[in-house]
């Protein structure tokens, strides 16, 4: 029993690590590119400003992913805010709005 | 979150630690470089006219036809002396030109007297972001991710310790677990601003390694697009060659106007772009400062005429990216404010270790007979031989560079390969013995190591500590008595190792378990 519980803690934490570095990269760079193109002003600044936020929001998300309870809270989390975000991102750049 | 900083910590702790003592060694490479190259004339004031004359005399004879030539006066610390590159133009089928770099004596207009073939600083300089023996750009990458740990584990520190500041005022002296917790929370608390601003730049030199995708992402992936708006940020538009010769003006002439517009002693280099072409271009950079990051004047070569003057930054977000990079390579701190770096950079290794060693003294078996895991003892044991043996190393490096012959095939790579070799058996070492002996054992290596640098440094040299104190010559005299403070250090972590184990009292262990640990080494 106490091998099964400290098996499946092991699947959770690799399945956390994944979720921090994989998908927090994945979920940084739609929601960079979000803000980079959705927000008013000079576009190479925006650009430039996402780009240096990111190192800390990559951090961030790390740190949340590992705080919620549960594994699964973290990866559906994850994959909306790339969803939301990626397709916000699609739309402007495709329409040019942020151009 | 304590389990995030915990893990973050000690994955990579051993490389952060020597990133922390590489890259702290950094602040003084030209420093190194120096007390390395003891037959080389010490850098000899000359004006910048002087310098660009020298130079240019020999680029002409050497480097005609060059498509760029770059000259940096000589001015002291970074460039004791003058240097000249010159780089051919790309071949027809696609390959970089050939380039020259030299350093010329302006006395003689030679190259200058060369020295014992050295590393110096700038290799254990660049140790701390290219590792030494990985090919490439590997090192690169695996100190980006090592970096981004860093990060994550200073925020996850930061929230771990909920009464931060409560904390920075606790110490339990002399308390085992506690204390070794508190020193960690002391240093790290201590230099915080420092840590957060060093990992934080140390990031941002792989921007665009780690995150190109932002920048392309918001241009619908239109890699021209991007290159074409990164040389507008950047480099400017380069001018082409015309193809047509035309005489060089004097460099002098453009000196004297930077000179003019930013005061004495500002230049940092000149940089002639197409030399004996109509369309040849001179860049004069300035010295960045404390009130300046860049700044250069770009001037037509052939008719004289100001094109460009490169003062402001495009735009804020790189400013800001620009001084943080500034504040990481400290290029523009003075003496006293260098040193400000080398104490924090050690502090942050500090940090590090006693994290590492808190690890260890928390997870102490609490009972004799309990089982110590694998995992334990090996992070035990590199503790010992990464901790000390890696200062042991580094003290390694310098005896090295005195006592390889000179005349040795690949004498800079065998010093990297001493060093090394020292930590190897430092490991080795840490291994064969029993723990609290191991780190007993090498911090008094350490300390005769150390201690003995400014020993073999007079008996191989005429540069000895008599001779450096006398003249007044801070660098060379300073690096002996750093590593004779070094060496002292260690001996006083050896006199308190040596009063515990006379006291039967480990460190790191209960006493208990040195009985199942001597047997164990023994046999």
């Amino acid at each position: 029993m106490a091998r099964t519980s400290s098996a499946r803690r092991r699947w959770h934490v690799a399945a956390r690590v994944l979720a921090a570095a994989l998908l927090g990269y994945v979920a940084v760079n739609t929601v960079g590119v979000f803000f980079a193109v959705a927000s008013p002003g000079f576009k190479v600044s925006n650009v430039v400003a996402s780009t240096l936020a990111s190192f800390l929001l990559w951090a961030l998300i790390a740190m949340w992913v590992f705080s919620v309870r549960r594994t699964r809270t973290a990866v559906f989390g994850l994959l909306a805010a790339v969803a939301v975000s990626g397709a916000g991102s699609w739309l402007l750049v495709a329409q040019g709005v942020g151009a | 979150m304590t389990w995030l900083h915990t893990w973050c910590g000690l994955v990579f702790c051993w490389l952060l630690y020597f990133l922390f003592v590489t890259g702290t060694l950094g602040y003084f490479d030209s420093e190194i470089d120096r007390w390395m190259k003891p037959e080389q004339p010490s850098s000899l004031a000359v004006s910048l006219n002087e310098s660009l004359a020298v130079a240019r005399a020999r680029l002409d004879a050497i480097a005609p036809d060059a498509e760029r030539w770059f000259i940096t006066p000589a001015r002291g610390r970074e460039t004791p002396h003058l240097r000249i590159f010159a780089e051919q133009p790309d071949t027809a089928n696609g390959e970089h030109g050939s380039t020259v770099n030299e350093e010329l004596d302006t006395r003689t207009a030679a190259p200058v007297v060369e020295a014992r073939e050295t590393g110096g600083g700038q290799t254990l300089y660049r140790m701390h972001y290219r590792l030494h023996y990985l090919p490439g750009e590997s090192g690169f990458y695996t100190m980006a991710v090592v970096t981004m740990l860093m990060f994550v584990g200073l925020l996850t520190g930061i929230v771990a310790h909920k009464k931060i500041f409560a904390d920075f005022f606790t110490f339990r002296w002399a308390r085992g677990q506690h204390s070794w917790l508190d020193m960690h929370n002391l240093l790290a608390v201590a230099t915080l601003p420092f840590q957060i601003m060093i990992t934080y730049s140390g990031l941002l030199f792989t921007v665009f390694l780690w995150m190109p995708f932002i920048a392309l992402g918001s241009y619908g992936f239109d890699f021209d697009e991007v290159t074409r708006l990164q040389d507008e940020l950047f480099t400017g538009p380069r001018a082409e060659a015309a193809g047509t010769p035309a005489p060089l003006l004097p460099l002098e002439t453009f000196a004297d106007e930077a000179t003019a517009l930013w005061g004495a002693d500002s230049v940092r280099g000149v940089e002639v772009l197409h030399p004996g072409d109509a369309n040849a271009r001179v860049t004069v950079q300035r010295i960045p400062g404390v009130d300046v990051l860049s700044d250069a004047l770009v001037y037509d070569g052939v008719s004289g005429e100001l094109l460009h003057h490169q003062e402001s930054i495009p735009n804020a977000p790189l400013g800001f990216a620009s001084t943080v990079i500034a504040l990481h390579e400290g290029l523009f701190a003075g003496v006293w404010l260098r040193w400000l770096y080398f104490v924090s950079g050690t502090l942050g290794a500090a940090m590090v270790a006693t994290g590492a060693i808190y690890w260890v003294v928390k997870r102490k078996p609490k009972t004799v007979d309990a089982e110590v895991g694998f995992g334990y003892r090996f992070v035990e044991h590199m503790n010992v031989a990464t901790i000390a043996g890696l200062v042991l190393a580094v003290g390694v490096y310098f005896w090295a560079n005195r006592l390889l012959p000179i005349d040795i095939e690949d004498r800079a790579d065998w010093e990297v390969h001493c060093l090394f070799l020292a930590w190897g058996l430092a490991f080795v070492h840490a291994i064969a013995r029993p723990l609290d002996r191991a780190w007993f054992e090498q911090c008094v290596l350490c300390a005769v190591v150390f201690m003995g640098i400014p020993v073999v440094n007079g008996l191989t040299t005429g540069t000895h500590l008599g001779a450096t104190l006398a003249a007044g010559d801070w660098v060379l005299a300073g690096f002996d008595l750093t590593a004779l403070a070094t060496g002292v250090v260690a001996a006083a972590a050896g006199a308190v190792l040596h009063r515990r184990l006379r006291a039967g009292k480990s460190p790191t262990r209960h006493t208990a378990d040195l009985a199942t640990d001597r047997p164990r080494a023994a046999g």
